[in-house]
């Protein structure tokens, strides 16, 4: 596809992880990471890998997003960092 | 270490047109994967077909991945130290989720059985289904859910993808042919549709140890049961 929209994923991805960085509240930064997941996947299907994009979506944007939470209730909801 | 330093720079450039990979096997793949497979989604012929050991070791690290976190995080009686999950209070949430998991099944479904014509295969459609449990344990809570897919069937789901798709190279090796050789299989098919077949039931496979895998995984790290802490 065409290079601004690739760009622009690649801007959303930066801007999604430098969030989740930068918020404490744990639980908000695994759906900031399921965001992440998500336009990364977009990202892929922009440059043609089908398949890998959609990989990304199911496994990234949606599983770890759920394991992340539950890791989350073990442990602390607030980042000590 | 220090062979990987001395052979490292001699591999080909990074997305170098010129190199063996991109110039003679990519156009053998691209030309002959219709010729001999009968399946026009060439990325599934690649990973299942003509690089088909590649992808049984992905699904036995899969498996492996899947008896660490077994191994590390298992408490043996969930009746002991309480279920995680409970059901949601929430009307709204119960009934959304119970409409649309049906849903996700069947998709994730025509994603493993479409692989073939389609972006995805067995890898997306087995997590699609894996997420579709997923959904139940997280809404329905753990004690109900059982009656969907019980925690007891997690690791028999993964072992049984690994044997299909091991077994199936087990099936053409007694047949005569190489392991994973699609067209010994003693079927009377044509040979194209003897690939079609074998890419069939490694998908199959493959979706099975997936399914098998990520539930156990979540099982694992959520049958303990402590609740939810304070921040």
């Amino acid at each position: 596809m065409n290079g601004p929209i690739t760009a622009l994923f690649f801007l959303l991805a930066l801007i999604a992880a430098i969030a989740a960085l930068k918020v404490k509240d744990l639980l908000a930064v695994a759906v900031i990471l399921t965001a992440f997941g998500f336009f990364v996947a977009l990202l892929y299907t922009a440059l043609g890998a089908i398949d890998v994009g959609f990989n990304e979506a199911v496994l990234g944007a949606g599983v770890t997003g759920v394991l992340f939470v539950v890791a989350i209730h073990h442990t602390q909801r607030r980042s000590i960092d | 270490m220090g062979l990987l330093l001395v052979a490292g720079p001699g591999l080909p450039a990074f997305g170098d047109p010129e190199s063996a990979a991109a110039g003679h096997v990519s156009a053998h793949f691209v030309e002959n994967a219709y010729l001999d497979s009968h399946t026009p989604n060439i990325v599934t012929v690649i990973i299942a077909d003509y690089r088909g050991f590649d992808t049984l070791g992905e699904v036995v690290v899969v498996f492996v991945a899947g008896l660490a976190c077994l191994f590390l995080l298992r408490r043996s009686n969930p009746q002991q130290t309480g279920y995680l999950l409970r059901r949601t209070d929430s009307i709204i949430v119960d009934l959304a989720t119970r409409v649309m998991t049906p849903i996700i099944q069947v998709f994730a479904l025509y994603v493993i059985f479409h692989g073939h014509y389609s972006p995805g295969g067995g890898f997306q459609g087995g997590a699609l289904f894996a997420g579709s449990i997923l959904l139940q344990r997280v809404s329905q809570g753990h004690e109900n859910s059982q009656h969907t897919f019980s925690r007891h069937l997690d690791t028999p789901f993964a072992i049984a993808g690994v044997l299909i798709f091991a077994g199936l190279g087990v099936v053409t090796l007694l047949a005569g042919g190489n392991y994973l050789q699609y067209d010994q299989l003693p079927l009377g098919l044509r040979l194209d549709m003897l690939r079609n077949l074998g890419i069939l039931v490694a998908e199959v496979g493959v979706a099975f140890a997936v399914v098998g895998t990520l539930v156990s995984i979540f099982d694992d790290l959520s049958c303990t049961g402590r609740g939810i802490p304070r921040d």
